[in-house]
C-alpha cells in the first residue's frame, strides 16, 4: 500500500459518501440508509487498517502527507497521524458507524440526515489528522454546521433556542481560536505548518508575552468545545434537544476536539504559557468534575443528568492535560476515549428508553429490568463503567487522570475526589430508580415487547464490549498513547 | 510600436465600442426587443475576452500607447478579464428582463460602460483617467434610470448623477491642482515624485491635490465619508445596474489608484498614507457597524460595500509590490461574493425593497439559491476555505510585514463584526429549517422560482467564490 496517501483516503471515503447520498433518489430511504452505513462500515474498516499500519511505541508523526496548496503564504495540505489522534480517529469513525445503523429507525428527511452525518464525520476526522493550522480550522468549522442543523431540524420541542445557543457559542470560540491561529502565523514562522510553529515554539522563539495572548485566544475556543467550565453552558441545551445521533456524537467526539485542541497545539508550542496557566486550568477541571456532578445530581431529565455527566467527565480531562505529566496525558487521552464509548453509549440508551416510554423524567421513570430486561441490564452496564466501577472503562480514565493530577497539584486534584463520591452517588440513585425500582401509580407505561431491536443491540453491543475490554485490559490502549504522553510531558519538563 | 501593433493591442476595445454603438442603431433602424442586442452584446464580450487573451499571449504588445496615455500590461489584462466575465454575468441576470429592463440602449450603454472602465485601468495621464470614469459613468447614469417606470428608480439615478457629477468637478479640480503643483499629469512611473526634488511649497501643494483626487476617487469607490449616496442609490436603482455598478467600477477606480499613487507613494508622502490610513480604518469600522444595523439588504450590502473599500485601502496606505498582488486578488473575490449577493437579492425582489425577513426559510424555498447568497456572503465575510479568505489574509499579510500590525488587527476585529450581519442572513435562510415548533406559522411563504440565466449567473458567483479560495491563489500564483 505503498504511495497511497492514507489519511486522505479517510477523509475521502466519507465526503463521496455524503455526495453520492445527495445523489440517491429522496424516496429510496432504505438505500440511502443502507449505503450510509455501508460507506461508514468501511471508512471504520479504513480506519482499523490505519491502525494495522500505525508503528505502536514511537511518538513520531505517521503516514505523513503533505501538498503545497498555497506555497506564498505557507499553506499546505498536511495530514499525519500519532499515538494522540489515533485512539480519537477510531472513536469518530467508530461512533459515526453505530449512529449510521442507528439511524435506520429515522423516518423523517433521511436523505439530508444521512448527508450531514457523512459530512460531519468528514469534518471530525480531518480536525484529529490535519497539520496545517487552516486546514484544521476549516475541519473545526465543518462539523459546527451540519451538527447545527441536527439539533435544529431533528431535535426536540425548544430545539431551535438549543441549535442557535450551539452554533453562536462555538462559532463566537472558534473565531477567537482563528485569530490565535493567526496570530502563531504572524509571530512564528510565517507558515500554517503545524509541525514548523511547534518546532518554532519548542525553539522558545515566542516570547512570553506573545504565547500569553497566543494561549488566550485559542483557550477560548477549545474551552467552549470541551467545555470546560464557565464555558458549558450551551451543552446541557444541545444535549437536551439533540437527536439521539446528534448527543452521541457531540458528547462522543466533538467535545474530544477541544481536549484534542489543547494538547495538539497549546500545550507544545506555547509549553512557557502553559505551564504559567496549567494550575488555573486544573482548578477549572476540578470545579467542572465537581461542578458537573452537583448539578447532575439534581437533574430531574434524565438526558440532562447525562448531559451534566458529561460536563463532569470531561472535567477529568482538564485535569489531565492541566497536570501535563506522562500519566495525566495519557489519563486525559484515556478519559477522552472512555467518556466517547461510555457515554456515546448512555445517550444511545436513553433515546431508545424515550422512545419507549415518551418521557425523561426520571421520577416517571421506573423498573426497566421488569420491561425490557435487557436495555435495563445494559443501562446499569453502562452507568457503572460511567461511574468507574474498576473493571470497566470509566475507571481506566478517571484513575490515570486523577493520578497525574496528584503528581502535579496534589492539593487541589484531592477535591475531585468530592466529584467522583457525587458521580457515583447520582448514578447510584438513578439506576435504583429507572432500572430497579417497581412501578409505581404515576410511573410512565410501556407495552410493547420486551427486547430490544437488533439495530438497538448493533449500536451498543459494541460500546458495551469496548468499555469492559478496555476496563480489563487497558494496555494496548495505553501503548499507543504513551510514547506520545512522555514526549509531551518532557517538552514541559514534568 | 505600429498603427496595426496599436490597433491589436486595443483589439478588446474596438470590438466594444463597434457593438456597443452598433447595437444602438441596429435598435434605431429596426426596433426590436432587445433579442438580437443581447446575443450581439455576449458575443462582443466573449470576443473582447478572446481578444484580451491573444494580446496576452503577444507581451511584445505590451507597452505604453499613445503618447503616454495608455498602457497595456498584465493588469491591463487581468481586468479587461474580470470586467468581460462581470459584464458577461449582469447580461445573464437581465436575461429574462420584461423588456423595459432588457431594450437595445440597456445593451449599448454597458458595453459603452465596460470601455469606460478599461481605460480607467489603462491610463497612464490624469485626463485620461477624468475621460475614463466619465466614460463609465455616463451611461450608468442612464443605465440606472433604464426602468422608467420605477420612481425609485429615477430617484436613485438622479441622486447618482448629480453627486457623481459633484465628485467628478472636485477631481477635476484635483487634475487642475496636480498640474500647477507636479508641471505634469502623466503618471506613467506615477503621479507624485520624491518629495525632495519638488521643495517644500510644490510639495504641499501636491499634497492638496492629492487631497482632491482622493476625494474624487473616494465618492466612485463609495470610500467614508465619501459614501452616502451609495445605500440611496443602491436601495433605489435598477436591480442588475445596481449589482454592477457596486462591483466593477471599483476594482476597475482602486486598479486606476494603484497606477496613480504608484508603489512607493505611501512611504514618501506620510501625510497622504495618514490620510490614506484614517480614511480606511473609517470605512471598516462604519461601514461594518453601519451595516450591522440595516433592515434592507440593498443598504446592508452598499455599507458592506464601504467597509471592503475599506479594506482595499490598506494596500494602497502599506504600498508596495505585495500589498498591490494582495489588492488584486482581494478585488477579483470581492467582485463575485459582491454580485453574487446583489443577484440573489435580485432575484427575491427586482422592483422592491429586499429586508432581513425575505430571507427567512430560503434554504426550504429555494436551497440553490440560498447555498450561492451563504457561500457569497461567507466568502466576503473571509471564511476559509473560500477565496474572500485568502483576499483577506493576504491583505492582513501585507499590512503586518509592512509594520501596520495594528492595522491588521483593525482589520480583523472588524471583519468580526462583519460576519455578525453576513450571519444574520445566514441564520435566517437556514434558521426556519429549524422550526420552534410543528405546525406554527411560518413567515416565508412558497419556493422561489428564479430565471435560469439569473440563476446560472448566482452559481457562477459562488462557484468562483469556491474556486478562488481552493485553487485561486495557485492559479493566480502559477498564471504570474
Amino acid at each position: 500500500m505503498k504511495g497511497i496517501p492514507v489519511l486522505s483516503v479517510l477523509l475521502l471515503i466519507p465526503l463521496a459518501a455524503s455526495v453520492v447520498v445527495l445523489l440517491l433518489p429522496q424516496r429510496q430511504e432504505r438505500l440511502i440508509k443502507g449505503f450510509t452505513i455501508a460507506a461508514a462500515a468501511l471508512t471504520f474498516g479504513w480506519s482499523l487498517v490505519l491502525l494495522s499500519r500505525f508503528a505502536i511505541g514511537s511518538a513520531a508523526m505517521q503516514m505523513v502527507q503533505s501538498t503545497p496548496w498555497v506555497p506564498a503564504i505557507g499553506m499546505s495540505y498536511k495530514l499525519g497521524l500519532d499515538g494522540l489522534s489515533l485512539p480519537l480517529v477510531l472513536l469518530a469513525s467508530l461512533l459515526t458507524l453505530l449512529c449510521a445503523i442507528y439511524t435506520w429507525r429515522l423516518d423523517k428527511q433521511v436523505k439530508v440526515f444521512c448527508f450531514l452525518l457523512l459530512l460531519l464525520q468528514v469534518g471530525m476526522l480531518g480536525v484529529f489528522v490535519a497539520l496545517d493550522a487552516v486546514l484544521f480550522y476549516v475541519f473545526w468549522e465543518l462539523v459546527l454546521v451540519p451538527m447545527f442543523f441536527m439539533i435544529g431540524i431533528w431535535g426536540g420541542d425548544n430545539r431551535r433556542y438549543a441549535s442557535v445557543k450551539f452554533f453562536i457559542y462555538t462559532l463566537v470560540g472558534s473565531v477567537v481560536m482563528l485569530l490565535g491561529l493567526l496570530l502563531l502565523y504572524f509571530w512564528g514562522p510565517r507558515t500554517f505548518d503545524m509541525q514548523a510553529i511547534i518546532a518554532w515554539g519548542q525553539a522558545g522563539r515566542f516570547s512570553l508575552q506573545q504565547q500569553y495572548w497566543i494561549f488566550g485566544a485559542l483557550f477560548l475556543g477549545f474551552a467552549v468545545k470541551v467545555p470546560i467550565f464557565p464555558f458549558h453552558t450551551w451543552l446541557p441545551d444541545a444535549h437536551v434537544e439533540a437527536p439521539t445521533v446528534g448527543s452521541v456524537l457531540l458528547a462522543g467526539v466533538l467535545l474530544k476536539m477541544g481536549g484534542y485542541g489543547l494538547l495538539r497545539i497549546s500545550l507544545v508550542a506555547l509549553p512557557k504559557a502553559f505551564v504559567a496557566f496549567s494550575p488555573y486550568l486544573a482548578v477549572l477541571g476540578v470545579i467542572g468534575i465537581v461542578y458537573g456532578a452537583a448539578v447532575a445530581l439534581t437533574q430531574k431529565d434524565l438526558k440532562k443528568m447525562v448531559a451534566y455527566s458529561s460536563v463532569s467527565h470531561m472535567g477529568f480531562v482538564v485535569l489531565g492535560i492541566a497536570a501535563a505529566n506522562s500519566a495525566g496525558i495519557d489519563g486525559a487521552v484515556a478519559q477522552m476515549f472512555v467518556h466517547g464509548i461510555v457515554t456515546g453509549m448512555l445517550f444511545f440508551l436513553v433515546g431508545m428508553i424515550y422512545e419507549r416510554y415518551h418521557t425523561k423524567e426520571i421520577a416517571r421513570l421506573r423498573g426497566l429490568i421488569g420491561t425490557v430486561p435487557a436495555l435495563g441490564v445494559l443501562f446499569a452496564f453502562a452507568s457503572f463503567a460511567s461511574l468507574g466501577l474498576p473493571g470497566l472503562a470509566g475507571f481506566v480514565g478517571e484513575f490515570t487522570s486523577l493520578m497525574g493530577g496528584l503528581q502535579t497539584f496534589t492539593a487541589i486534584t484531592a477535591f475531585a475526589v468530592i466529584g467522583i463520591v457525587l458521580t457515583a452517588a447520582y448514578f447510584l440513585r438513578t439506576m435504583q430508580s429507572v432500572v430497579f425500582a417497581p412501578p409505581e401509580e404515576d410511573s410512565a407505561v410501556y407495552e410493547g415487547p420486551r427486547t430490544m431491536a437488533g439495530v438497538e443491540l448493533a449500536a451498543v453491543a459494541p460500546l458495551a464490549a469496548i468499555a469492559l475490554a478496555m476496563g480489563v485490559y487497558p494496555l494496548p490502549f495505553f501503548a499507543i498513547v504513551d510514547p506520545v504522553g512522555r514526549a509531551l510531558a518532557a517538552l514541559v519538563g514534568r | 510600436m505600429t498603427r496595426v501593433g496599436s490597433a491589436l493591442a486595443f483589439s478588446p476595445e474596438i470590438v466594444l465600442v463597434l457593438a456597443g454603438a452598433g447595437v444602438l442603431c441596429f435598435d434605431a433602424i429596426w426596433p426590436g426587443r432587445g433579442r438580437v442586442e443581447r446575443w450581439v452584446t455576449l458575443g462582443a464580450m466573449a470576443l473582447a475576452a478572446v481578444c484580451t487573451l491573444l494580446v496576452a499571449s503577444h507581451p511584445e504588445l505590451y507597452g505604453v500607447y499613445f503618447a503616454g496615455s495608455l498602457r497595456v500590461d498584465a493588469t491591463t489584462t487581468f481586468a479587461r478579464v474580470l470586467f468581460m466575465v462581470t459584464g458577461t454575468l449582469v447580461v445573464l441576470s437581465s436575461w429574462g428582463g420584461d423588456g423595459e429592463g432588457a431594450t437595445a440602449e440597456y445593451y449599448g450603454l454597458l458595453l459603452l460602460s465596460l470601455i469606460g472602465e478599461s481605460v480607467i485601468v489603462m491610463s497612464q495621464s490624469l485626463i485620461m483617467l477624468f475621460v475614463g470614469i466619465e466614460l463609465l459613468a455616463l451611461p450608468c447614469y442612464a443605465l440606472m434610470a433604464i426602468r422608467k417606470h420605477l420612481a425609485g428608480a429615477v430617484r436613485a439615478a438622479l441622486k447618482y448623477f448629480l453627486l457623481g457629477m459633484f465628485a467628478s468637478i472636485v477631481m477635476l479640480y484635483g487634475v487642475a491642482l496636480a498640474y500647477g503643483a507636479l508641471h505634469t499629469i502623466s503618471y506613467v512611473n506615477g503621479l507624485f515624485p520624491d518629495p525632495a526634488s519638488l521643495g517644500t511649497a510644490r510639495a504641499g501643494l501636491a499634497m492638496v491635490a492629492f487631497l482632491f483626487l482622493f476625494v474624487g476617487i473616494g465618492f466612485k469607490a463609495t470610500a467614508f465619508p465619501f459614501h452616502f449616496w451609495s445605500p440611496d442609490v443602491y436601495a433605489g436603482g435598477s436591480a442588475p445596474i445596481v449589482a454592477y455598478v457596486s462591483t466593477v467600477p471599483k476594482v476597475a477606480i482602486m486598479l486606476a489608484l494603484v497606477r496613480v499613487l504608484g508603489p512607493g507613494f505611501a512611504a514618501a508622502y506620510p501625510v497622504g498614507r495618514t490620510f490614506i490610513l484614517i480614511i480606511a480604518v473609517l470605512s471598516m469600522v462604519y461601514g461594518n457597524v453601519v451595516a450591522l444595523l440595516q433592515d434592507d439588504v440593498r443598504r446592508m450590502l452598499a455599507y458592506s460595500g464601504v467597509a471592503n473599500t475599506g479594506y482595499m485601502l490598506i494596500a494602497l496606505a502599506v504600498g508596495g509590490a505585495a500589498s498591490t498582488a494582495a489588492l488584486t486578488f482581494f478585488l477579483t473575490v470581492y467582485a463575485f461574493g459582491n454580485l453574487g449577493a446583489f443577484l440573489v437579492v435580485m432575484a427575491l425582489g427586482e422592483d422592491r425593497a429586499v429586508s432581513m425577513g425575505d430571507f427567512s426559510g430560503l434554504a426550504g424555498r429555494n436551497g440553490l439559491l440560498a447555498a450561492a447568497m451563504a457561500v457569497c456572503l461567507f466568502s466576503l465575510a473571509g471564511t476559509p476555505p473560500l477565496g474572500g479568505f485568502f483576499g483577506k489574509f493576504a491583505l492582513f499579510k501585507a499590512a503586518v510585514d509592512g509594520g501596520f500590525a495594528w492595522l491588521a488587527l483593525i482589520a480583523l476585529i472588524t471583519t468580526v463584526v462583519a460576519i455578525g450581519y453576513y450571519l444574520g442572513i445566514a441564520s435566517r435562510m437556514y434558521g426556519s429549517l429549524v422550526r420552534p415548533h410543528e405546525g406554527e406559522a411560518e413567515a416565508a411563504v412558497g419556493p422561489v422560482a428564479v430565471p435560469r440565466p439569473l440563476m446560472a449567473a448566482i452559481v457562477t458567483c459562488m462557484a468562483a467564490a469556491v474556486v478562488l479560495g481552493v485553487f485561486g491563489v495557485t492559479l493566480l500564483t502559477a498564471a504570474r
